[in-house]
């Protein structure tokens, strides 16, 4: 039953392609810019080369065959063997999450690429297919979804009360009915909370700050015509530019229209058909124009919810949602940003929307007044060592005469404006089983988590924070590898409170 | 001062101040003779003036280190608790700065137990407690209590033993 499957032929292009790709510089290198060379280094360079391009493009279809998987109840299993055989069982609760990508490639067959993400740390993380039908990669997903919870239906009637245990037979094998059904309830059930319209990707392109990309651009050519003294070439063009007031004004306003095209043709193809949706089970997050990034999260492995909001975002009103996901790497936390533009108010509203377990806490505490003169109090090294430098090396950015004790007072100034700043704004709040921080002073962070989720708790207090009655918190979760979360200087008998709080877990924690 | 979080109450071996003095005097008595032989370099070849400052410098931070050194273990052993029940691992330690730490049993990846030559000397072991993130230690039990505390550690947290 367990019937072994492969990636579609496809995926013998598409790792031609890389192969090709991969092998373009060394190609370049051996016979063009050294065609003429005999070096020995270079003949011998180029029949290495053909018989590594050869003996690769050789192994192409066998790694294909020989790539192979099989979805079984449990779990997924992977083998690959060309020289050396490599078998792989994944369980399916150990799946963090779902990566599916739509390349060039993938679009123009109408096929994609499959990562399946796991919480390990070592270099087998995660499962990738390069071309998968999109029917395969529809069914692996469902396969994987659906039996995870099953598994653990099993945990749980297994677990408490064995009385139960014969009322739970039948409803379990309800819970296996046909892949089928699955799938048509899947797609009833799936809810689009939210898909950017023009406004909000116009937002999105002020906050990106992509109109900034001209910078590079302009620059690059303004030091060329620096450089080359195109001056005396092009000296007629730039008087007659520079001639007269309204053409300088016409030059710049083209210049700021030229900016903001590409910058909102930047954002549309990263921003533009963006589509957050969810089903009882899942979040779905289907995002880009040209290339599709597709991200796939079972409700119950969101580790804990960020909002963010930088400065540029506050002045817009805009704030980044954020979730925390076991699996995966670092290059995949663009992803698991819900959405980096959203309405303030919305983000909150989605986010309950999305995990409906999930509840912001309408009051929130301040920090007690004492925090602020603790914090006023407090050295900054950044302050003292960047003043040192100063002293030594006096810098003239941009060979202006600043003199360094200015340089010096004004980062000083904006440390404490962040700090006071960072006081004002934070809040903490205990809300049955959810802790929920607040901090920052230029860029704000919403930090919301479950108990069961948090998976270690310190509380420390240092010695001034001890003559001031306030003590530090840090919460830590699951992410790649984890997620430390500090709130600091909340009052004593609160950090008290929600060590006590946290001892208080097994409620929700279920043991197998 | 008003009770802060109750710690556990487990304390680590007594002797552990002694482990920690012996290692610290030793580390500071490599350390005054690397400093003595680089002052030495510095009458014989006569480098620049601010090497000697400098030189000063070390030494002086030194000697108080040495000397924080001679009274920290104390405040140490004293401030260090430790506790375990069926779900959580609790540890609290410091004096000046004061920190606990609640680590729940399911959490705990694995659990093992390391003797140097001055432990060795004690009878003692040091336990070190992984955790997805990071790695806790409690510095240094008594044979007997170590050995015992890995193994219950390790039913409850359900790992094999290292």
């Amino acid at each position: 039953m367990t019937e072994v499957r492969r990636n579609h032929p496809l995926m013998m292009v598409h790792e031609i392609g890389k192969l090709l790709r991969n092998s373009f510089f060394f190609f370049f290198f051996l016979f063009v810019i050294h065609a003429g060379s005999e070096s020995w280094y270079v003949v011998y360079g180029r029949y290495a080369f053909i018989v590594l391009f050869v003996l690769t493009l050789l192994q192409v279809p066998l790694k294909w065959y020989r790539h192979t998987y099989q979805l079984d109840e449990t779990a997924i299993h992977v083998t690959k063997s060309l020289i050396s055989t490599t078998k792989q069982t994944v369980p399916y609760s150990r799946i963090q999450h779902v990566h599916r990508k739509t390349r060039w490639f993938h679009r123009f067959f109408n096929v994609s690429s499959v990562t399946l993400e796991t919480s390990t740390q070592d270099d087998d993380r995660s499962l990738y297919f390069p071309v998968l039908k999109k029917e395969q990669s529809e069914a692996m997903e469902q396969r994987i979804q659906g039996k995870r919870e099953i598994v653990e239906i099993e945990a749980v009637e297994a677990s408490p009360e064995p009385i139960l245990q014969p009322a739970g037979g039948p409803v379990m094998v309800e819970e296996k009915a046909p892949p089928q059904q699955v799938q048509a309830a899947e797609l009833k059930d799936k809810h689009i909370h939210f898909t950017p319209g023009k406004k909000e990707t116009l937002k999105a392109s002020v906050a990106s700050l992509s109109f900034l990309a001209i910078i590079p651009i302009a620059g690059s050519i303004l030091s060329k015509v620096d450089d080359l003294q195109m001056e005396q070439q092009l000296g007629g063009i730039f008087s007659f530019l520079f001639e007269s007031a309204w053409m300088v004004t016409l030059v710049v306003v083209l210049a700021v229209i030229l900016a903001a095209v590409i910058g909102i043709v930047k954002t549309v193809v990263k921003y533009g058909k963006y589509e957050i949706a969810s089903t009882d089970e899942k979040i779905v997050i289907t995002k880009g124009v040209v290339e599709e990034d597709y991200f796939s999260i079972d409700k119950n492995k969101v580790q804990a919810v960020l909002i963010e909001q930088t400065l540029m975002k506050r002045i817009l009103g805009l704030a980044s949602l954020k979730l925390v996901c076991a699996g995966g790497n670092g290059e995949d936390t663009e992803v698991s940003a819900i959405y980096p533009f959203l309405p303030v108010n919305r983000a909150n509203s989605l986010a309950e929307e999305l995990l409906p377990e999930y509840h912001f806490a309408k009051q929130m505490e301040k920090l007690p007044k004492q925090a602020l003169y603790l914090r006023l109090l407090k050295l900054s090294w950044l302050w003292i060592i960047a003043t040192g430098l100063l002293y030594w090396f006096k810098p003239e950015p941009l060979g202006m005469e600043i003199p360094w004790w200015l340089l010096s007072l004004g980062l000083g100034t904006i440390i404490l404006l962040s700090r006071v700043l960072n006081f004002y704004q934070s809040r903490y709040a205990l809300n049955e089983r959810f802790v929920q921080f607040r901090s920052g002073g230029f860029t704000l962070t919403t930090y919301l988590s479950k108990r069961d989720k948090i998976i270690e708790m310190e509380a420390s207090r240092s010695f001034i924070q001890k003559q001031f009655g306030l003590a530090s918190l840090n919460t830590v979760n699951r992410s790649n590898p984890v997620r430390h979360t500090a709130m600091e200087d909340v009052p004593e008998e609160w950090a008290k409170e929600v060590y006590g709080w946290y001892v208080e877990r097994k409620q929700e924690v279920r043991v197998q | 001062m008003n009770p802060f979080i109750t710690a556990p109450t487990n304390q680590l071996s007594k002797d552990s101040v002694k482990v920690w003095l012996i290692s610290d005097g030793v580390i500071n008595l490599v350390g005054f003779l690397i400093l003595g032989g680089l002052f030495i370099a510095d009458h014989i070849f006569t480098w620049a003036p601010w090497a000697f400052w400098l030189l000063v410098a070390v030494t002086v931070v030194s000697f108080f280190g040495a000397v924080w050194g001679c009274w920290k273990p104390f405040l140490l052993y004293k401030h260090w608790r430790y506790g375990i029940s069926e779900e959580f691992l609790q540890l609290k330690s410091g004096a000046l700065h004061e920190e606990h730490q609640l680590i729940p049993m399911t959490k705990i990846q694995s659990v093992s137990t390391h003797q140097g030559p001055l432990l060795k000397k004690y009878h003692l072991y040091s336990i070190k407690v992984h955790t997805m993130g990071s790695i806790h230690t409690i510095p240094a039990l008594p044979e007997a209590t170590a050995l015992a505390l890995r193994d219950q550690i390790a039913r409850y947290a359900k790992v094999e033993e290292v």
